[in-house]
């Protein structure tokens, strides 16, 4: 079963990890959702794990899933702990943490789902947000296919997710202002290797034609383009209704264009 | 006289109650193992959609503890008891509450194997088609479809805790397992031994780690002990972010 899809990042054997980026509004986390119901439909993920950077539970909801324990709450545990100054040895700390995690996972049917949450505590505290980090790689390492909805931007997600990945898929809308931010964050990947990635690309949501002068947009600044998803009102009355993305219509425009895209990954 | 013997009796006396209040209470004998068991056996996760059977997850409850000895007396190596019903028994799907009690005697067992034996209980990835998540007290287990079907039981299960015990510790020549899955009540009175047990397995730990020159009671590790390349830089922010603190705290006196 394992490594049954994709080839997984440059010499890790890994499974293969896809994020989705971009700036706020342009519907990431409606594309994700979209990415993992043609995943599961297309049975070629293998086994799919998605999770939800975004500390608000953007991608929980628009899956139509509850979480009862986010990693944020995992995070605090560790923090009362340690602040406490258990009495624990390391091992059992270890042990403890995979426990914890477990219990985060929220699993419906072929999906599961880690929701990142947030952190009451303020303060950088990167020796946990390491362990954390570290608990996550044990985990998704199980998987097949591992799909981020990066909410919380690169830094965040490089630092409390995961510091590699297969594919980065930067959304945007058709605006000059969202093309700005899929240039910056080209180049953070790019230039600043903020996050190790093996393939970036674009992806225009919303779009009421003009691909041929998107296409052109990108190709100005060197990004590659993934695909094109429509503007779509059976996904704008899903999204204002608050249903789940899986019920989507299997012919719904945005949904057929998404697999297009998940084929093109 | 080893420090846990009475528990190990507690044990003994706790069974012959579930058999007087007529919970089905029976006997195995550790045989062969029809399943890998060891380092990279087991599966590491086993997701819901793979599970034939659930034990001890955190609604259902669980309780985990382990005993030592140094009487043979107390152990009859190879025995499994279980107290409920068995995974053969089960439908698909099936949740069940979840106690286990590893018992492991030697005439070289000192209380300063007690550690080597706790870590047993966190065997995650050492049995074949059975995922274990522990937490201290707890244990959490999967057990997956494919296994299932052919013939994974508390016997085996047994059996397999029983070699992976004698793995990590070799002192020890007799090993006995108790499971219980009849009922989230009937896990109470282990969940009382087992605290019993922890008191004096925290003043063992406790006094380990005096002789290592440390006070458990004094020693925290919450500070920052991360080995982040800009761990100089964020220290220096934090000065200036004191500063500026004291400076308004100084200009508003």
């Amino acid at each position: 079963m394992k490594g049954a899809a994709g080839s997984g990042a440059a010499g890790t054997g890994a499974a293969r990890r896809i994020a989705v980026v971009g700036k706020g509004g342009v519907g990431k986390t409606a594309l994700a959702a979209m990415l993992a119901r043609v995943l599961l439909d297309g049975r070629s993920a293998g086994r799919l794990l998605a999770i939800d950077a975004d500390p608000a539970l953007g991608l929980v909801q628009a899956l139509g899933l509850r979480v009862e324990k986010t990693m944020g709450q995992v995070r605090e545990t560790i923090l009362d702990a340690a602040r406490a100054g258990a009495d624990r040895e390391m091992a059992e700390i270890a042990a403890t943490l995979d426990y914890m995690v477990l219990e985060a996972l929220v699993e419906n049917g072929g999906l599961a789902l880690l929701a990142m949450g947030r952190s009451e505590s303020l303060g950088c505290f990167c020796a946990v947000n390491d362990v954390l980090r570290d608990a996550i790689r044990m985990l998704a390492d199980r998987f097949d296919t591992i799909l981020v909805d990066g909410e919380a931007g690169l830094e965040q997600l490089n630092r409390q997710v995961m510091d590699e990945l297969d594919r980065l898929v930067i959304v945007t809308d058709p605006s000059a202002r969202g093309l700005q931010t899929v240039a910056l964050l080209d180049e953070l990947v790019r230039e600043k290797q903020v996050i190790r990635c093996a393939r970036v690309g674009v992806v225009f949501n919303r779009v009421v034609g003009g691909e041929d002068t998107l296409a052109q947009s990108a190709a100005a600044l060197g990004v590659e383009v993934l695909g094109f998803i429509p503007q779509d009102p059976v996904l704008a009355r899903f999204d204002t209704e608050g249903r789940s993305l899986l019920d989507l219509p299997a012919d719904s425009a945005a949904l057929t264009a998404v697999r297009a895209l998940a084929a093109a990954l | 006289m080893s420090l846990f013997d009475d528990h190990i009796e507690q044990i003994a006396r706790y069974l012959v109650r579930m058999r007087a209040t007529g919970r089905p209470v029976r006997e195995m004998q550790a045989g062969g193992l029809l399943f890998k068991v060891g380092p990279s056996a087991g599966p590491g996760l086993v997701l819901k959609s793979e599970t034939f059977m659930e034990l001890g997850s955190p609604t259902v409850g669980s309780c985990a503890l382990v005993l030592l000895t140094e009487e043979a007396a107390l152990v009859r190596d190879g025995r499994i008891t279980l107290v409920g019903p068995d995974m053969t028994e089960c439908e698909p799907g099936v949740t069940l509450p979840f106690g286990q009690v590893i018992v492991a005697a030697g005439p070289g067992l000192t209380e300063a194997h007690y550690p080597a034996l706790v870590e047993t209980q966190y065997v995650a990835d050492q049995i074949e088609g059975f995922m274990v998540k522990s937490t201290p007290g707890r244990v959490w287990g999967r057990v997956s479809m494919g296994v299932a079907v052919k013939g994974f039981d508390f016997a085996f299960l047994g059996a397999a805790l029983r070699k992976l015990v004698m793995t990590h510790l070799p002192e020890a020549t007799a090993v006995e397992t108790v499971f219980v899955t009849s009922g989230k009540a009937d896990l109470e009175p282990l969940g009382e031994i087992a605290a019993a047990a922890g008191v004096i397995a925290r003043d063992l730990k406790k006094q380990r780690w005096e002789e290592r020159g440390i006070d458990l009671d004094d020693c925290a590790f919450g500070g920052h002990c991360g080995s982040c390349p800009d761990k100089t830089v964020c220290d220096e922010v934090k000065k200036l972010a004191h500063t500026r603190k004291r400076l308004a705290a100084e200009a508003e006196a």
